[in-house]
């Protein structure tokens, strides 16, 4: 779908609700929907509403930095939006997650920004689901809604990351309902060549853990019970230190065998 | 109360409201709002003990009264240092304050 012809509207699919981009400055609208385009919807009416930066000024284009970097922003506005649309409904774990085409398993993998989910995503997201590289979100029946954003791809020569479609690196959009299957908390702090270490997080200590890299969370009813039930239902949680991210692989695909 | 300030065996205590407490065999965690945020505290045994001792409010003094008559004196025999630092350690977490 394209924007809208009145005042340039775009309407992205984003934790299960439909977030609109008012574009205030035309320029903006043709990258928007490039980035965009693996989750442009229809407009909804209920749904939250961000509004891009006006025009740059008069006759000056932006560069190609500024553009990045507003693009960027943008993302992040939709990202707040659409979580705060959702709280008190939904878990909502900083993690990317990739999901099994054919099932729908899906490992949410737990990390800080700039600490290697996107990586991730590139690395082991071909051949499976791309649910999100930013946020996972969860209802309390393990189903998740996705946020299938555009990636932020840093440049060979350097300065702002690009927002990028997914489907223009290569991944696909899952096929079928993700539901979460596993939820691991990356640590890349291993030297290059030594094997992955996986280890099982004590319960509680797993809550504590959890907790800064959820958003929302105090919003829902009774949230560490909660939150301790959804861990107990899919094994608990483990923290795995790598240095590739490939050699993660067999890790996804263990978890993405699992069956409901 | 800043860090410097004194406490006294008058020094009001009371148990702040938690967001979530989930108790298992394992041992106790809390969810505390911290701002716009929240933040989950697991519990020492001690914590979760003066939490219980303070309940519908109390006083230092009272407090490490109540805290030996629970758990007899502590290993060094500074029943006040250790009850201060567990106190300490809860206002922090902003499950205790004092006044």
């Amino acid at each position: 779908m394209s924007a809208d012809s009145i005042g340039s509207v775009l309407h992205v699919r984003a934790l299960g609700t439909t977030v609109a981009i008012d574009a205030a400055d035309e320029a903006l609208v043709a990258p928007l929907e490039r980035a965009w385009e693996a989750v442009l919807c229809e407009p909804a009416d209920d749904g939250p509403r961000v509004r891009t930066p006006g025009p740059s000024g008069e006759g000056a284009d932006r560069t190609t930095d500024e553009l990045a970097s507003t693009l960027s922003h943008i993302t992040q506005e939709v990202t707040r939006a659409a979580i705060q649309a959702r709280a008190g409904e939904l878990f909502m774990f900083h993690a990317g997650a990739l999901s099994d085409q054919a099932s729908g398993a899906t490992l949410a993998f737990v990390a800080p920004g700039g600490t290697g989910k996107t990586t991730l995503v590139r690395t082991l997201g071909p051949g499976r689901g791309y649910v999100t590289d930013e946020t996972v979100g969860v209802r309390a029946d393990r189903v998740i809604e996705t946020y299938s954003k555009p990636l932020s791809v840093r440049r060979p020569s350097g300065g702002p990351k690009d927002e990028t479609s997914p489907l223009a690196l290569g991944l696909e959009l899952p096929r079928v309902t993700p539901w979460l299957a596993g939820v691991v908390v990356l640590r890349r702090d291993l030297e290059p060549g030594e094997p992955v270490e996986v280890e099982e997080v004590d319960p509680l200590d797993a809550l504590v853990m959890l907790g800064p890299e959820t958003s929302s969370l105090a919003r829902l009813d009774r949230p560490l019970h909660a939150l301790s039930d959804l861990l107990h239902t899919i094994g608990g949680l483990r923290v795995v230190r790598y240095h590739d991210a490939a050699d993660l692989d067999p890790l996804v695909s263990d978890v993405l065998a699992a069956v409901r | 109360m800043s860090d410097d300030a004194v406490w006294l065996p008058t020094t009001a205590l009371s148990v702040l409201p938690v967001v979530d407490r989930l108790e298992t065999e394992g041992g106790t965690v809390v969810m505390v709002e911290s701002g716009a945020a929240h933040r989950i505290v697991r519990l020492s045994g001690l914590g979760v003990e003066v939490l219980a001792a303070v309940d519908g409010g109390t006083t230092l003094g009272a407090l490490e009264a109540a805290m030996l008559e629970r758990l007899g004196p502590p290993p060094d025999g500074d029943l006040s240092r250790a009850v201060q630092a567990a106190v300490k350690g809860l206002v922090d977490a902003g499950l205790l304050s004092v006044a």
